[in-house]
């Protein structure tokens, strides 16, 4: 049902500029209007985010250690796992963002005859994900090719790397096959897991099929649509020069790709896409374990009723004598 | 005995109507992790049921004897009595396979010799049901034990300076 | 409470029919074995909780405030405002899954809701309701649901299954921490007067009398008499365990657990032992006579109201620092939480091992020092004499208790000391131990009777690496530095493991301790006698 409700919206994403581009006098709002709209949101509303999270404090510090601490001197610290200054946090957020050090982590509860439990390695969620976000970061430095008039160097040395198997004609380009193959396996995990077909919404399935008409877009007009690239180049410079021109014989397949990336941008700050930005920010991750060595201010430390020790012995004053406890006042 | 040889070619699916009895014991949604055996999810749980009914269905085409199958019902009894089931609920698996065997063989149950084989063949499916019955009630004994001993255990030197603790059983057991 | 009677058919049904309904309905059945009694009044009106009254879980009524839904919108949005981990942990899950089977409740129970990322989602979802912009325009299609009565009972059932013991975070691509979720929910839960005995009232005697037992100072100063002559009955050894003194250079911190239950007053006693071999200038004190902290479970403000005492003592007793005992949620307070909430200590000295002058300088904000570290600063510097073979009636694993180990990075400390005074030892299987360790099952005040059922499933994940060692290795003790630990994994290893007891670290360091002038027949800390060349020889 819900997977259901997600396709169709897509389905529907993907429909609107087919058929909307090909009304004269859209084009503009397809193609200029909605892309500027997009950014914007994307952009104000990334940055609503994160100023909103960073404004809320931190009341305390409450790192999850995955490794032994920094004690005496003789005990080895691992600095990764449980860091005890910020070069270790820096190390082991860089592993976290960059590598997803935690999935990397993911056992599979299974059992073996015997019957013992054992917790086996369970490697395909982190390889997919790292290899969705990874192509996906790769594509995106690709397209610089046509955002900017001056190409810079190094996005024809990154291209070449991308299609150094080079399979077919036009080169295909490793980053797209493994993007699709990521993202496969992402929406496969949810269908046939049945603890993840459980868990999903609406809110994961959309985006995965979303970002998978993106790619899809994307590819026929690489592959096999042929897109006239001279005019999408101009197009889209003009765009981001802020001086929107959209010359003739742009497919409306373009529109498509354009307006979902639209959509997603739209999306994404509204959505559960923002873990782009919170994964710096996690508390349980970006602090350092040092607790005992630096004090941890809370900004809001509430006053609370207390209860002091010379109302505690005023109480037991008598209890305590006749025990021979020592006593502050007799 | 021809009924134990026609149990042993159906038992596939003996089995698997088996285990989706016990597994449909389960909360709905719960049953369907339990019931995902192929490498999805697995669990002690789904796991220790699956596999035991197994072996104790082999065992009872084997022989009558209870003593064989003790220790793998008890593996089963012993996860279903810290679950949420009335004593009913949890042991009423075992004489469920009277049904689903004779759903099962319902077009080779005919004439009464075979009838007759059938009968004896469910007074070993007896003999199971008592037999978990008897595990269960230790299981929940043993927990009311536990249960005792803990309470012991926290005060055990309150206790024990009380006298309530002999010293001869210092250790509180 | 299961009271649907099944009929033979009923049960013999085969036909199979998934819930179409998903996990959104909150309706919880509470079933016996699996949930915990409501905080008395008494209690509550002592801590001057919100609307105290008297009732229980398995009312129908739980005679909410009028405005009880304003209360805990007021109460989330507060906190929202108040912890950025609330904020972020309820915004960024993208529902990987990769937390789901690592919750010793969902494996034990198979209860889908038990799944961290579901128990996270029973607030998620009223929070997107209520807070977010998506959630308040299409509702249930964003995955938001309506604050309801149904949805409160649904949390108190959900949020007092989760022992806090912080698994899920370790495996979590954003590091989000179930636990920190569970603390927030109860705090809101608190707000409506919805607490559970176990942890309200440990928590009403620990404010009145200094402890969770509710024991008064004469009886715990009975309670350290009585150890000292145990210990002598022991070791032929008159021990000075004083209390409340001034002027001493370190004060000692236990869970109140130590000085009265089996197996911790074994550990207590090695404490002694151990303290009285390096002539340790120390006191215990009757007003700080907690170290545990059942405030953790209930509310931060709970938390710092329980754990002032501890520095306020310090400072009366004029000491120059803090030994901790072993004791597992005391550790996450006494390490992430009481600096914060109750320092700056700068009336103590940065903590300075009198024995060996070893500077804990990794404590020198906090001045507290964990015993397991402190011990194997000692034993480094060979100030001990230990004798292996005092422990040969053990075959020894060691449980990671889940604070020390993720709250902490506590690991190779107390593995030291375990290496240092036993000759058998055998780690449980890699996934099981260390961060990745498995809650005992009884965490975070839910080790009650009436929650016993749901902990035997909770601790099954526990048990049954303990048992692979058993029936491998022939371990029949589980070491650990956890006072719930002590209390709690006894009887799960009595139900699933027979045969394997447990200890704390230092009954076994109190063991292999040799001390001068022990008498010659001394025995073990359990009053047993050694396990000797001879003595095997004679069998």
């Amino acid at each position: 049902m819900k997977l259901f409700i997600s396709l169709i919206l897509v389905l529907i994403l993907i429909g609107i500029p087919l058929i909307g581009s090909n009304v004269s006098g859209l084009v503009y709002l397809f193609g200029v209007i909605i892309p500027y709209i997009a950014i914007l949101t994307f952009v104000i509303g990334m940055s609503v985010r994160v100023l909103k999270w960073a404004k809320i404090p931190v009341p305390f510090k409450i790192t999850t250690t995955c490794g032994q601490q920094k004690s005496l001197p003789w005990i080895n610290n691992n600095n990764l796992e449980s860091p005890h200054n910020t070069a270790g946090v820096f190390w082991r957020m860089a592993l976290e963002v960059l590598f997803f050090r935690s999935l990397f982590r993911n056992t599979r509860t299974g059992l073996k005859e015997g019957p013992k439990i054992v917790y086996g390695p369970d490697k395909i969620l982190w390889a997919a994900s790292l290899a969705f976000h990874w192509s996906f970061l790769v594509i995106f430095i690709r397209h610089f090719k046509i955002f900017l008039q001056e190409v810079p160097q190094f996005i024809p040395l990154l291209e070449s790397l991308d299609g150094f198997m080079q399979i077919g004609l036009p080169i295909l380009f490793m980053t797209d096959a493994a993007l699709l193959l990521g993202l496969t396996v992402l929406f496969l995990r949810r269908i046939v897991d049945p603890k993840l077909r459980y868990i999903s919404l609406v809110a994961d399935y959309f985006p995965l099929l979303l970002i998978i008409g993106i790619a899809l877009t994307g590819v026929w007009m690489r592959y096999f649509g042929k897109v006239d690239i001279i005019s999408v180049k101009q197009f889209t410079l003009g765009l981001f020069s802020f001086q929107p021109i959209i010359p003739d014989g742009i497919s409306a397949i373009f529109f498509a790709h354009l307006f979902l990336v639209s959509a997603l941008l739209i999306y994404f700050p509204l959505s559960k896409l923002v873990h782009f930005g919170g994964i710096f920010l996690s508390p349980t991750r970006n602090m350092s374990n040092n607790n005992r060595e630096v004090r941890h201010i809370n900004p809001w430390n509430p006053k609370v009723k207390l209860h002091t020790y010379e109302e505690w012995e005023d109480e037991f004053r008598d209890v305590m004598k006749a025990a021979d406890m020592p006593l502050e006042k007799e | 005995m021809k009924l134990i040889e026609k149990l042993r070619a159906e038992k596939a699916g003996i089995i698997e109507d088996w285990q989706k009895l016990i597994f449909n014991s389960y909360l709905e949604d719960g049953s369907i992790f339990f019931k995902s055996q192929q490498n999805k999810f697995q669990n002690p749980v789904g796991h220790t049921i699956s596999n035991r009914l197994v072996t104790i269905f082999e065992r009872l085409l084997e022989s009558s004897d209870m003593d064989l199958i003790r220790t793998d019902l008890d593996d089963i009894i012993h996860i279903r009595s810290v679950q949420d089931f009335s004593p009913s609920e949890a042991i009423g698996f075992t004489l469920g396979l009277k049904g689903i065997i004779r759903s099962r063989l319902s077009s080779f149950l005919k004439n009464k010799s075979e009838f007759d084989e059938l009968t004896a063949f469910e007074n070993r499916i007896d003999h199971l049901s008592l037999l978990a019955f008897d595990l269960y009630v230790g299981c929940r004994e043993k927990i009311y034990e536990i249960k005792a001993n803990e309470v012991k255990r926290k005060y055990f030197k309150l206790l024990d300076r009380s006298g309530f603790i002999d010293p001869e059983r210092a250790d509180g057991k | 409470m299961s009271e649907k009677k099944p009929t033979p058919e009923s049960v013999a049904q085969i036909e199979f029919t998934p819930s179409k309904q998903g996990w959104e309905d909150p309706k919880t059945e509470f079933k016996k074995g699996t949930f915990n009694w409501a905080a008395i009044q008494k209690s509550q009106e002592y801590l001057d909780l919100p609307n105290p009254r008297k009732w229980q879980t398995t009312d129908e009524d739980w005679k909410l405030p009028d405005n009880w839904k304003q209360i805990i919108f007021d109460g989330l949005r507060d906190r929202l405002d108040r912890f950025r981990s609330l904020k972020l942990f309820m915004d960024v899950c993208v529902r990987c899954g990769a937390c789901a089977d690592k919750c010793h409740f969902f494996i034990g129970s198979g209860d889908p809701k038990n799944m961290p990322v579901l128990r996270a989602e029973l607030l998620r979802s009223i929070y997107r309701k209520e807070y977010t912009l998506a959630g308040k325009i299409m509702g249930k299609m964003a995955g938001g649901r309506e604050l309801t009565v149904d949805v409160i009972k649904e949390w108190f059932y959900y949020f007092y299954q989760c022992t806090e013991c912080r698994r899920c975070s370790v495996f979590c691509p954003y590091g989000i921490d179930t636990a920190e979720i569970t603390m927030i929910v109860r705090e809101l839960l608190q707000l409506l007067g919805l607490g559970i005995d176990w942890i309200t009232t440990p928590a009403a005697n620990c404010f009145r009398t200094g402890n969770h037992l509710g024991i008064q100072p004469h009886g715990f100063q009975d309670s350290v008499d009585f150890a000292v002559d145990d210990l002598q009955d022991i070791t032929g050894i008159k021990v000075d365990a004083p209390v409340n003194k001034k002027g001493a250079e370190v004060l000692f911190v236990v869970p109140s657990a130590d000085y009265f239950g089996d197996p911790h007053y074994f550990g207590f006693l090695g404490y002694l032992a151990l303290f009285h071999e390096i002539g340790l200038d120390y006191t215990l004190s009757a007003f700080a006579s907690e170290g545990g902290n059942f405030g953790l479970f209930h509310s931060n403000e709970m938390m710092k109201r329980l754990n002032s005492k501890i520095y306020m003592e310090a400072k009366r007793l004029g000491v120059k620092w803090i030994l901790g005992a072993e004791c597992g949620h005391m550790w996450r307070v006494l390490h992430q939480y009481m600096d914060t909430m109750n320092g700056p200590a700068d009336f103590l000295e940065v903590p300075k091992s009198p024995i060996t002058g070893t500077v804990f300088d990794y404590a020198k904000s906090t001045k507290m020092v964990h015993i397991c570290e402190f011990t194997a600063d000692l034993i480094k510097n060979n100030k001990l004499k230990l004798d292996k073979s005092r422990n040969n009636q053990w075959n020894v694993t060691f449980h990671d208790s889940c604070n020390p180990a993720r709250a902490m990075g506590l690991l190779d400390e107390p593995r030291y000391v375990i290496d240092n005074v036993v000759n058998k030892f055998h780690e449980m299987p890699e996934n099981t131990i260390r961060e990745q360790t498995f809650c005992c099952g009884s965490g975070s005040g839910i080790g009650t009777d009436e929650n016993f059922e749901m902990r035997m499933r909770g601790g099954l994940p526990r048990a049954n690496a303990v048992k692979h060692v058993h029936e491998k290795h022939g371990v029949n003790v589980l070491s650990c530095i956890c006072a719930i630990d002590k209390a709690t994994l006894p009887p799960l290893l009595e139900f699933w493991v027979p045969g394997v007891e447990v200890c704390g670290i230092h009954e076994l360091v109190g063991n292999a301790l040799v001390m001068k002038g022990e008498k010659e027949d001394r025995t073990d800390m359990r009053n047993e006698p050694f396990i000797t060349e001879e003595s095997k020889k004679d069998e």
